[in-house]
């Protein structure tokens, strides 16, 4: 939660410093693992609603 | 000064860095989350009025006892694609189109987190309703079983194979849809952004996204099973070869009736925008408005078999199901009486999104009143499968999804387009559409008292007086869409009032921070978040 905000002109001129860009980039790394959690999730629920293809 | 800094950068931002001058490159191959959620709105759009067009041929035909224009088959036909056409083609694109432009403008973000697979999500949308309205033009037909599918009578006819393949690509772009929201609220959020200072719209589809991921598989598994049921010989639901057809509807509504939630809570987190705006008031409530939306979502996973006490529950199941069902009345009673007590006492004014969110609060209720008559378990035998099962979901997805859609509309599209919509026109649109509405479905619960079954396309002549004044209601409330399509091309394409950056004197949130038009790349730079700029005030943590 350090991300630079901008507060001033000398802020927005030098936008996306390399700092800003490696938080975001960071941002954006842990945002793909969270899909990949979330996807797997999902193709779990997929296979246990036809699991019971198994018992028949 | 923080606002004004984000502005000015924005500014500079949308010079160097607008969109893509190339109709194709921009509109095909977008990853601009606002591209891609005006792309949804506009597919989702096309969707209602051809849903719409199906509603139509349904009133014509039940505007006079006997068959007059269509037959049987064909009337089936036309009530199975409107529902699924109304479901999954106009209501679900059209709050994923919301997501899509408003959630990273909300949580000042710069885009979705996932661009690419955003732009995916989309374009197998209107792939997947040609494969399903193409069935209509095949030797034999289209689907005409019914929007929930239920074995046997679906697998009669081939259409059901294109019909399972159009239901898997949709749950696949609503499942990376969900995904892409999930991962972006989670980790896009700027600075200072609390999840207990997110707007109450970002708190109801982070919640919604989460039931998405949890029940779009299960229908994927459902109709899987279907189709090896028609195809390779398995009998999941066929009695004949040891199978049980009840298995499906257990299935079917374990994923059926989160999916009336999904369309439901993302309206509850518009109308919890709106209303504040204009009552210029923060929202009465905002952490019970919060866990009001996680509690219902949380109860939609234990009330499926409601829809399914004609088949021959044990009675313990069915008064299980029954106070279950009727719990979900103690979550949602909370979110009524915060949204009345916003208003109470509030410097009210009644713009075109107010009116349609107050028409939502009022018609919704009248919607949850009759679904409580229906949770009973021992009077459901005399509503199940009548007119007033109609009547009831109508008031809760019409009144209720449309109407927050239609408002969001409204409220938003100054910040869209950059210009106002004419209120004179929108507040015809509202007076035309809320009194047709009622004139369309209330109606509809005396057929359903009396006995009139649902699906039919004949019907006996004791019910003709309120048929007759159901299609009258019909007509007009489809014609008035068309003023709402009409106002729609005039703002975005004709409308010489600009809108201002903050475009309600009300409206608060980092959305109103920056200008309107929202330029084509926004919060590159994340903005400073003020507790006075966010809609429900300060929270005490």
């Amino acid at each position: 939660m350090n991300w630079p905000t901008a507060t001033s002109t000398i802020d927005l001129v030098n936008a996306h410093t390399h700092q800003q860009e490696a938080e975001f980039q960071a941002r954006r790394k842990r945002a793909r693992r969270t899909a990949w959690i979330v996807g797997g999730i999902a193709i779990a629920i997929f296979l246990l609603s036809i699991l019971q293809m198994l018992n028949v | 000064m923080a606002h004004a800094a984000h502005d000015q950068h924005d500014h500079h931002d949308h010079e160097h860095h607008g969109p893509p001058r190339n109709f194709i490159e921009r509109w095909v191959f977008s990853t601009n989350h606002k591209d891609i959620g005006t792309l949804y709105l506009v597919f989702a759009l096309t969707m209602f009025f051809i849903g719409g067009s199906f509603a139509m041929v349904i009133r014509a035909e039940l505007f006079k006892p006997g068959l007059q224009l269509v037959q049987p088959y064909f009337f089936n036909e036309m009530t199975t694609l409107h529902a699924l056409v109304m479901i999954f083609g106009a209501i679900m694109p059209a709050f994923v189109g919301l997501a899509n432009w408003m959630i990273p403008l909300m949580v000042g973000a710069p885009d979705m987190a996932l661009p690419r697979m955003n732009n995916l999500s989309f374009w197998l949308m209107p792939f997947a309703f040609c494969v399903l309205l193409s069935t209509l033009f095949m030797p034999g037909g289209g689907p005409a079983g019914g929007w929930t599918m239920y074995p046997p009578l679906s697998l009669q006819g081939e259409s059901i194979a294109y019909t399972i393949f159009a239901i898997h690509l949709m749950g696949i772009s609503s499942i990376m849809g969900a995904i892409n929201i999930i991962a972006t609220i989670l980790n896009m959020r700027a600075p200072g952004m609390d999840l207990l200072k997110m707007p109450v719209f970002v708190w109801s589809w982070l919640i919604t996204a989460f039931l998405l991921i949890a029940v779009m598989p299960v229908l994927a598994g459902a109709v899987t099973m279907l189709l090896t049921d028609k195809y390779f010989g398995t009998n999941f639901f066929n009695a004949a070869g040891g199978g049980d057809p009840i298995l499906y509807q257990h299935i079917f509504w374990f994923f059926g009736h989160p999916e009336v939630y999904i369309m439901i809570l993302p309206a509850f987190g518009i109308v919890s925008e709106i209303i504040p705006t204009f009552a210029r008031k923060p929202i009465f409530g905002y952490k019970a408005m919060v866990f009001a939306i996680a509690s219902i979502a949380f109860l939609s996973f234990i009330v499926w078999a409601h829809h399914m006490f004609a088949v021959g529950l044990p009675m313990g199941a069915e008064i299980f199901f029954m106070y279950a069902t009727m719990l979900i009345a103690v979550p949602t009673g909370v979110k009524v009486f915060n949204w009345v007590t916003t208003m109470w006492g509030g410097s009210l004014t009644f713009e075109t999104p107010m009116l349609f969110s107050i028409a939502f609060v009022i018609l919704f209720t009248i919607g949850g009143f009759s679904g409580l008559m229906l949770a009973l378990a021992p009077a459901d035998f005399q509503y199940h499968d009548t007119y007033f099962v109609v009547a009831h979901f109508h008031y809760v997805l019409v009144t209720g999804a449309a109407f927050a859609i239609i408002a969001a509309a409204y409220y938003w599209i100054p910040k869209w387009s950059g210009n106002m919509y004419n209120e004179t026109w929108g507040k015809i649109h509202f007076w035309s559409s809320v009194i047709s509405v009622n004139v369309l479905f209330f109606p509809q619960h005396f057929l359903g008292l009396a006995g009139m079954p649902r699906r039919i396309p004949d019907y006996n002549v004791a019910f003709a007086n309120f048929n007759m004044i159901s299609s009258i209601g019909g007509f007009w409330f489809g014609a008035s869409q068309l003023i709402f399509l009409g106002v729609i091309i005039h703002t975005v394409f004709f409308a010489k009032k600009k809108s201002p950056d903050r475009s309600w004197e009300g409206a608060k949130g980092l959305e109103w921070t920056v200008p309107s038009p929202a330029p084509h790349h926004t919060f590159a730079v994340p903005p400073v978040i003020n507790d006075d700029e966010l809609a429900h005030g300060h929270v005490d943590h």
